[in-house]
């Protein structure tokens, strides 16, 4: 495009109407008292970002410590209950049974004719035999 | 006395001699001879002594003191006057087990223990076994050599070992092992007397004033606490009732009825808690049998030595 082509264009009556209706719009100018407002506001805002900042440069590991925390402790108070978790089964009423009568035949192996466990336990406190004068049956 | 694993697993059928280090090969088929004179002993040999008894309850450990007097198959046990059985006495006969409690002034009545504990060393010869026993020479007890006879399990695993005075067959030391090979239960002479002076009447035992309980006494005295079913074999049965208790097994409340004779001995439970007979087979692992059935709520299981076919029978005499 030539220069002669670029002021045949400017000159236009497209052109013209453009200009005669910007320059009949109200001339808006930044007032002082708006841009003192718009200061303030920025430097407000940075200030709150920055102590966002300060606080997230101090709360972010400790929020990290805290959950990290909370997660050790949730796994140990858990891990115990957990079903099989390493833990032996707990015997069945079947295998005590059988377990009993095994244990009162190898005793009785090793005691003989004397005292038989069930006899120590009576003039003992052993938990695992009761005396019926000795046993809260309500209990049981 | 050999252990209900042994008994279960029968005769020597693997017999391990250690003959290089002093020790004896047996045959298979039969008992080991100083076995037999063991049982022979029990009822011909005359002694008195002094044996200290250790027994585990889990992490609780018993320890105590028996004054022993034999006078073939009669037997005197007294104790030492600062311990907690002081004043107890035991006199055991080929009827019967007398024990006084004299807190209670009280003599409870039984069947003799020396019966079915001899009839365990005799069944000893009756099965086949995959048991085996190991005898050596042992180190001196109460100032006697012995022979030390161990009754190894099919696995390898020693649960028994008795130290034996060979020249008179008397046990001077036995030892029960756990799993782990911590010894569970012992009992060790530390004197012996072979020509004891006995008194007249040492093996009677009647204290007047005395109340005399016998078993069945006492299962009554607990059917009628408990609410327990009243099961139990006829008084005329040939296993004759020793002992009932409330036991607690796991956490179910049982009443236990313990019958013996030489063939063996029997439990006999009641319990509320539901059993699986398959788990209670499976648990006894061949060496214990059971039977087990269930009426009006209640489970009753019967445990014990003898054959299943045995154990149903009796069963069959409770109602089972």
């Amino acid at each position: 495009m030539t220069d002669h082509d670029l002021d045949e264009r400017l000159e236009s009556p497209a052109q013209s109407q453009m200009r005669e209706m910007l320059k009949s719009m109200p001339e808006d100018t930044v007032s002082m008292a708006w841009r003192s407002g718009l200061n303030e506001r920025i430097a407000s805002a940075v200030a709150v970002k920055q102590r966002r900042r300060r606080f997230a440069w101090v709360l972010s590991p400790a929020l990290g410590l805290g959950l990290a925390g909370a997660l050790a402790i949730t796994m140990l108070t858990k891990a115990p209950t957990s079903p099989n978790l390493g833990q032996p089964a707990k015997p069945s009423i079947e295998s005590n049974l059988v377990a009993s009568f095994r244990d009162s035949m190898n005793y009785t192996n090793v005691t003989g004719v004397g005292l038989n466990p069930d006899e120590v336990a009576r003039s003992r406190s052993i938990s695992a035999v009761y005396d019926p004068d000795e046993v809260d049956f309500d209990s049981l | 006395m050999i252990s209900k694993i042994a008994i279960r697993y029968g005769s020597a059928a693997l017999i391990v001699g250690v003959v290089a280090c002093g020790a004896v090969a047996q045959s298979s088929d039969k008992i080991p001879e100083i076995i037999q004179k063991v049982i022979n002993a029990s009822k011909k040999l005359n002694y008195s002594g002094s044996r200290t008894v250790l027994l585990k309850f889990g992490p609780d450990q018993h320890r105590h003191v028996e004054f022993v007097t034999k006078n073939g198959p009669r037997t005197r046990i007294e104790f030492p006057e600062e311990g907690i059985f002081r004043g107890q006495i035991i006199v055991e006969t080929e009827n019967e087990r007398r024990h006084y409690f004299p807190n209670d002034n009280q003599i409870d009545v039984m069947p003799p223990r020396r019966d079915e504990l001899v009839g365990r060393w005799l069944k000893m010869g009756d099965r086949g076994s995959e048991s085996q026993f190991k005898i050596e020479d042992g180190s001196p007890i109460a100032g006697f050599a012995t022979k030390v006879v161990q009754i190894v399990s099919p696995s390898g695993f020693v649960f028994l070992k008795l130290w034996i005075d060979p020249r008179t067959g008397l046990v001077l030391k036995r030892e029960f092992y756990g799993r782990d090979g911590s010894v569970q239960a012992s009992s060790e002479f530390t004197k012996v007397d072979y020509q004891p002076k006995f008194n007249r009447g040492d093996f009677v035992l009647n204290i007047p004033g005395a109340k005399v309980i016998t078993p069945w006494d006492r299962l009554a005295r607990l059917v009628g606490k408990t609410g327990f079913k009243n099961v139990a074999l006829s008084p005329k049965d040939p296993f004759r009732l020793e002992s009932s208790r409330i036991q607690r097994i796991g956490n179910s409340t049982a009443l236990v009825q313990d019958y013996v004779n030489k063939d063996g001995r029997v439990s006999l439970i009641q319990v509320n808690s539901e059993i699986d007979p398959d788990k209670l087979r499976r648990g006894g692992r061949g060496e214990v049998n059971t039977f087990s059935w269930q009426k009006g709520g209640t489970y009753f299981v019967l445990l014990g030595n003898l054959s299943e076919a045995k154990l149903k029978e009796m069963a069959e005499k409770l109602g089972g």
